[in-house]
């Protein structure tokens, strides 16, 4: 268990020995590791990202295939004491169920993108457009929020305010579009392997 | 009555020798060829940002082999392979040794606990291991108290933790397969050593272990082929640690757009290589089967070794085996079911404990189809494979046909898929195919277990008692039906209980075939965990597991009722 004053809370703090091997992290494309480390490029640039990662590499972060949610299960049950890279709504959540998990924004966060779509030659494509238009819609958001996840629509909070940029905790996200992910995906998971993973 | 009792006559003898052998081998290519077919394709081309085939290359022959600095991930499969082959053989062959050839109490215990521990998805097993053996999992907390130290005694996140999940994970596969053929033992040699004067060891050393090689050998290629080609484990309890083997560095690989499949695709072909080397080897040693045929016309049933006063140690051993395989992991489940989110056992926790998961898992709509559809497959499979193998083991074992090597090859060629490519070849080659995908591919994949069964089980048979009936003026249909099928039921009853076991478990084809119309448990296991509902997913595990011991149960008592001998 991470006590309060002891958690980090910038990305120089990640550097501190004493987490030397008790950090975890996803391998997702999506959302783990590889995000991270755009994440970090795009906020020192590429030089100064590439030295802090050279540096993080001591740091022998543990990998895993798993979700970030369960990665956070993980710290939940004492495997862990840090997981990088979650969905801060989840740790809200276990929270509430009264388990001891909590997080702590590094900026600029990095936010991934979910996106939503109709796949050609679907079999009811109208039904579908209107279930589009009732997810995206203020009523369908709130199905969101009540549960506390993040809703999407600018004129929704999240039910935790502090959630959202600009509720709080931190102002400044990396919104990593799909566009982004696909030229620039491959080049992260590249540095991921190279750097973090043992040959 | 034929004038010359020792042979039947021509046309009987003949004709169904190759019509069978016709028969098998045109389903099983049907089953087997059109995946090969896919891997090989997929292995050579390039793959479009839709799916599509591309050109030819063979830049991904040159990315397995020079690409991932192949030597690590080698040398980490191979000791992974290796380790796991000879501890779960150690593992399940002691056990099946004691169930089936000695008087050891407790013998039921062996049946039920590898029929049970086997039916469970992988997935849910591993979960249940790493509770146990983590950080901060109970057996780290005990060995702290006991020795105590700080920090973490045992790390199950390496090589050795990798070989010891493993091994659990397919000793009751050694186990099933070892007790058929352990229990069609001819006693005669055994009985002749102690006769001679040599002592039970010596017996056991110098002439069981000597007739039960073949089927040492088989199971140990077995079981380094699935570990050599396994993903779960190495990904869930491998990457963690920083141990990589062959299949992670694909899995890593192949974390990019478009998704690397032709990798995976040489991959396999690479695979299948050595592993048609090593089944090379096999059949050279078991070449002479006539050597190690065990039941003859004479009395068959292998007498039970008296151990003693042994039987506290054997007894204890099979009641450590059933704690380790089934009541532990079993527990840790039922404990994680229990709770709002996940921590170790503790008092403190206790004050948690709620039914709500089981309320969840209940009121899903989704789960009762998987249950409904997992069993309704599992049966179909099961049924086809024995069918199919039962025939086929006939061809193999009984005639002298030229052809044989044809059905041998097609019959073991689903062993060299790894299951996720062998999904999505079938996925590629049948899409708009409408068939029962998952029960072909079901079927594909695990005709090579099926046979090991009716393989082994024909082996012994010695071909003396069908020879009796043909010279008693029976037809072949009536010779199998009446003699081959009745002494073959024990292998026959094992095979279909254990397709249909791991039938219902299977997750890396089923992941890319089952649909939303068609779940399956073990896919629905693979997405609560996705989604990391570990307490729905521990909830619906534990109603799962407590199905498929009444399934194990089942088939006890009707082995009981019919007669057939389980020790």
């Amino acid at each position: 268990m991470v006590k309060a004053n002891e958690v980090p809370k910038s990305w120089e703090d990640l550097l501190n020995p004493k987490w030397r091997g008790e950090v975890i992290w996803s391998t997702s494309r999506g959302s783990g590791a590889p995000v991270f480390i755009g994440n970090i490029l795009a906020a020192m640039g590429q030089r100064a990202g590439m030295e802090y990662l050279q540096r993080l590499t001591k740091q022998n972060i543990a990998k895993s295939t798993a979700s970030a949610r369960a990665l956070l299960d993980l710290v939940i049950a004492g495997e862990y004491p840090l997981v990088l890279n979650i969905f801060n709504h989840h740790a809200v959540i276990s929270r509430k169920a009264g388990a001891p998990s909590e997080w702590q924004p590094i900026e600029p966060v990095a936010a991934p993108v979910h996106t939503i779509g109709l796949p050609k030659n679907s079999p009811h494509p109208h039904a579908a457009m209107l279930l589009i238009d009732f997810i995206l819609s203020t009523k369908g958001q709130k199905v969101f929020q009540d549960v506390n996840y993040l809703p999407a629509h600018p004129k929704m909070p999240a039910k935790e305010v502090e959630l959202k940029p600009g509720g709080g905790r931190f102002k400044k996200a990396n919104y990593l579009n799909p566009e982004t992910l696909v030229d620039k995906g491959d080049e992260w998971v590249d540095i991921f392997q190279k750097l973090f993973i043992k040959g | 009555m034929s004038s010359n009792p020792a042979k039947p006559p021509a046309a009987f003898r003949l004709s169904p020798d190759i019509s069978i052998l016709i028969l098998v081998c045109v389903a099983t290519a049907y089953l087997v060829i059109p995946p090969l077919f896919a891997v090989i394709q997929t292995s050579l081309t390039t793959t479009t940002l839709s799916g599509g085939v591309g050109g030819f290359t063979l830049r991904h022959y040159r990315d397995v082999l020079f690409g991932f600095r192949l030597s690590a991930p080698l040398a980490n499969s191979l000791y992974f392979a290796i380790g796991s082959a000879f501890l779960a053989t150690l593992i399940g062959g002691v056990m099946a040794w004691l169930v089936t050839r000695t008087d050891t109490p407790l013998r039921g215990l062996g049946h039920f606990t590898a029929f049970a521990s086997f039916g469970t998805p992988f997935i849910l097993y591993t979960i249940g291991w790493l509770l146990l053996l983590g950080k901060s999992g109970p057996v780290n907390r005990w060995l702290r108290d006991f020795f105590g130290v700080p920090g973490t005694l045992f790390n199950v996140y390496s090589l050795p933790g990798m070989v010891l999940i493993e091994s659990f994970l397919w000793s009751p596969l050694v186990f099933l397969m070892l007790a058929a053929s352990f229990r069609a033992m001819d006693p005669a040699l055994e009985e002749a050593s102690a006769a001679c004067g040599a002592t039970a060891f010596q017996t056991v050393r110098r002439v069981s272990l000597k007739l039960m090689l073949p089927a040492l050998f088989s199971v140990i290629l077995l079981v380094f082929i699935r570990a050599f080609e396994s993903f779960e484990i190495p990904a869930l309890v491998g990457l963690p640690g920083d141990v990589q083997v062959l299949t992670t560095s694909i899995y890593l690989d192949a974390h990019r757009m478009p998704p690397r499949y032709g990798t995976a695709g040489a991959f396999s072909v690479l695979l299948m290589l050595i592993i048609a080397a090593c089944l090379y080897f096999y059949s050279r040693a078991t070449r002479e089967a006539a050597r190690f045929h065990t039941v003859t016309g004479k009395g068959y049933r292998p007498r039970l070794i008296q151990v003693g006063r042994w039987r506290y140690l054997t007894g204890g051993l099979l009641a450590l085996y059933s704690v380790c395989l089934l009541a532990l992991p079993f527990l840790i489940i039922v404990w994680a079911s229990l709770l709002p989110f996940y921590s170790a056992p503790s008092l403190e926790a206790l004050s948690r404990l709620t039914l709500r998961n089981y309320e969840t898992v209940i009121k899903f709509p989704a789960l009762l189809q998987s249950v409904e559809n997992s069993i309704v497959l599992g049966i179909e499979s099961a049924t086809c494979v024995m069918a199919l193998t039962t025939l086929a083991s006939w061809v193999l074992v009984r005639t002298r046909l030229r052809a044989r090597w044809l059905l041998d090859l097609l019959t073991t060629l689903p062993l060299v898929f790894p299951g996720i490519v062998m999904g999505l070849a079938i996925l590629r080659f049948y899409l708009t195919v409408p068939i029962p995908i998952l029960l072909v591919a079901y079927v594909a994949r695990y005709v090579p277990y099926g046979i090991r069964y009716t393989h082994a089980g024909l082996l012994q048979l010695h071909r003396e008692l069908e020879e009796a009936a043909y010279s008693s003026g029976a037809s072949w249909a009536n010779c199998f039906r009446r003699v081959t099928l009745p002494l073959l039921t024990p292998s026959f009853l094992g095979g279909w209980v254990f397709v249909f076991l791991i039938s219902a478990k299977e997750l890396s084809m089923s992941i890319l075939l089952a649909s939303p119309r068609t779940p399956v448990v073990s896919v629905t296991i693979f997405e609560l965990w996705e989604n990391a509902q570990i307490g729905e997913l521990a909830a619906f595990g534990v109603l799962w597991t407590l199905m498929l011991l009444t399934v194990a149960m089942g088939y006890y008592l009707f082995a009981r009722r019919y007669g057939i001998q389980l020790h």
